[in-house]
């Protein structure tokens, strides 16, 4: 490259990689993996503080701690939002009395980040809910079942996408999940 | 001995002038610049993706650095092989020695940068997981899909590299080494299922698939159509065979191709062909040679010297055996020219390009001057076609036959002490506003294309083609 063109592409390329780098900021990062289905767009980029102004517990929120509560917006909620990392995480569910409907588990599913286990409520042909019997996985990957629950009720099954940086534990869900399925 | 050969007429014009050189210059531009962009493409994808706000400590750390060397290890490594696939749209604007060098260079980064994902990922998972490194490897390789082929094509990619290392390479056969080229593509293939199946930055990302499904087309059809369908496609319609077999020298022969379609072979003057002799032993060896005169609708002619077992066998090649052809390589040609004056510097074997650009170059009478270094004047190859075509064209001949002036220099000893570049410029005193063009054995070459540049000719009118492969 002759040297013009050479000072040209090296700024350009400075300019273009400190944008992304700047997009890549304010991109919703939860754990070092990021949903690529619709459900988890509805909590997506909390709303910059100030909005709401009320709330200042929100401001350090620092998202390697917190497991993204599902169906609410840190911001739409009143209560303190700083949920402390959860050995066993507390089972995330829809709020869905179990009496409705048929209760399955599926199969201790081992993978190299622990232990998965599910079961999983029928009402017809309706999946009103997933329980995690067992959620082991080391390294803030928890986090992914709340993520995962809701790709499962939603899409009635296990034919959604792979929570990307995840991908091991979706798969292990996945297979937890059917199994569950299986016995209906 | 003398062959009867009847010349070609010259096009009749030809570009000339700087903006030719600006215009190339211009074309490489673009493309060194799209392969950056390619870079810069996954590197800023890794960014938007929040790739370093993922870091909160050391594993999380790893995983990002791994994601990141994955990335960029396997575009470079697709820019790798696009310049080994011989490609036209990079062998014009390169030629077929600087796409190889560029490829060679990049060899060795594409691995460090695998070797880094590699580890980077083990390390990272390893310590997430609470394991030693080699258990999680082992998990790695037995639980999670398509990573036990990527594991593989790692430490395939890790022999090809070694084995390409020019210590190793003098001592292995160029069979052995062959073999493990064709073992790259395997390595690179074992890698692909892991990167869509539990890439991070690709699995269940549609632009950032769309992105890297589209390369890989790109760069698998590219190689496919111009290394294997192209040649065969056209080696079928073509139909070449070798019509005849004639010594030149004591060391070296031309051999004769015709067939149905020759004049549609295309090629300029001074570019060469990977040749293969389509017999069930050699077919699969590929030799370049170059065109030993004007491309015609006659025949392709070759002239080749004595260098290793295979040209040797060549020389008792049977008229009638199937031959096909790849290419034409090179930008050893007129296209490069941007002078009125030219001057022509052949050592040996070297001659073949330089005889077809004699025979080829728009020029008037006094505007070429032709340079041949040989040992011996009575067996040089060629020469007399050389001396004819001068002649009648009134170009310029200069022979220099004899052992070398002294160990630095690359002319003849003349009995005189005087530096080569003094002698070179009473040769071609326009040399300076001349395009030189310089072909023969590697050391020889540097140093005429040094003393030419000591001359005073400009770098870009300075054009050189090694045979070394």
């Amino acid at each position: 490259m002759r040297n013009g063109t050479k000072a040209f592409v090296s700024i350009v390329s400075l300019g273009v990689v400190a944008a992304g780098y700047q997009v890549g900021l304010a991109a919703e990062v939860s754990n070092g993996f990021s949903a690529s289905a619709p459900v988890v767009d509805q909590t997506s980029t909390p709303v910059p503080v100030g909005t709401s102004g009320s709330t200042p517990a929100a401001t350090p929120v620092d998202p390697s701690t917190t497991t993204p509560a599902p169906a609410t917006t840190p911001v739409a909620s009143s209560t303190p939002v700083s949920t402390p990392k959860a050995t066993t995480p507390a089972p995330a569910t829809k709020p869905a009395p179990n009496t409705s409907g048929t209760t399955h588990d599926g199969s201790a599913v081992r993978y190299q980040y622990g232990t998965v286990q599910v079961s999983v409520t029928k009402s017809g042909a309706k999946i009103t809910a997933v329980n995690m019997l067992q959620s082991g996985a080391t390294d803030g990957r928890q986090a992914a079942f709340t993520y995962l629950v809701d790709l499962a009720i939603q899409a009635n099954g296990s034919g959604f996408g792979n929570l990307s940086g995840a991908t091991f534990t979706t798969d292990a869900f996945k297979q937890s999940l059917e199994a569950a399925l299986a016995k209906f | 001995m003398t062959t009867q050969v009847s010349f070609s007429k010259p096009a009749g014009s030809v570009r000339l002038g700087y903006k030719k050189y600006l215009k190339l210059k211009r074309a490489q531009d673009v493309i060194e610049a799209l392969a950056w962009a390619s870079v810069l493409a996954v590197t800023v994808m890794f960014l938007v993706d929040g790739g370093l706000k993922s870091v909160t400590d050391l594993p999380s750390g790893l995983n990002s650095f791994s994601r990141l060397t994955a990335l960029v290890a396997t575009d470079l490594l697709l820019i790798h092989m696009l310049l080994i696939a011989r490609i036209p749209w990079i062998d014009k604007f390169y030629g077929h020695d600087r796409a190889t060098q560029a490829h060679k260079k990049l060899g060795k980064p594409v691995l460090y940068l695998v070797i880094a994902h590699f580890s980077a990922s083990v390390i990272s998972f390893s310590i997430s997981a609470g394991v030693n490194p080699i258990e999680e490897l082992v998990s790695l390789f037995i639980n999670v899909p398509d990573m036990w082929s990527a594991i593989i094509g790692a430490f395939l990619m890790i022999a090809v590299v070694v084995t390409s290392l020019t210590f190793a390479r003098r001592r292995m056969s160029y069979e052995a080494w062959y073999i493990v080229h064709i073992a790259s593509y395997i390595a690179v293939l074992a890698a692909v299922p892991h990167q869509f199946s539990s890439g991070s930055d690709i699995h269940g990302k549609p632009v950032q698939t769309i992105f890297w499904v589209s390369l890989y087309f790109f760069v698998v059809f590219n190689l496919v159509w111009y290394r294997v369908l192209a040649p065969v496609i056209r080696g079928w319609k073509l139909g070449l065979r070798v019509a005849a077999v004639r010594p030149e020298s004591s060391d070296s022969v031309s051999i004769y191709l015709e067939g149905k379609n020759v004049g549609k072979l295309g090629g300029q003057a001074g570019q060469f062909y990977m040749m293969r002799v389509m017999t069930a032993t050699a077919w699969w060896r590929p030799h370049p040679f170059s065109i030993s005169s004007a491309p015609n609708d006659r025949f392709v002619r070759f002239t080749i010297g004595k260098r290793g077992d295979d040209t040797a066998a060549l020389q008792q090649i049977k008229p009638g055996t199937k031959v096909l052809l790849e290419g034409p390589y090179g930008v050893f040609t007129e296209g490069r020219r941007i002078k009125e004056k030219v001057v022509l510097i052949a050592s040996g074997i070297g001659i073949p390009p330089v005889r077809a650009l004699a025979e080829s170059l728009t020029a008037k009478p006094g505007d070429v001057t032709v340079i041949y270094r040989v040992r011996n004047k009575d067996d040089a190859a060629l020469l007399d076609e050389v001396r004819e075509l001068c002649a009648q064209r009134g170009y310029k001949l200069e022979i220099m036959d004899g052992p070398r002036a002294n160990h630095s220099s690359w002319m003849n000893a003349d009995g005189t002490n005087r530096l080569d570049r003094d002698r070179l410029a009473e040769i071609a005193p326009a040399m300076v506003d001349s395009d030189v063009y310089i072909c023969g054995p590697t050391g020889w070459t540097h140093a005429v294309e040094k003393c030419a540049l000591r001359a005073g000719v400009p770098a870009h009118q300075v054009h050189a083609e090694e045979f070394a492969w």
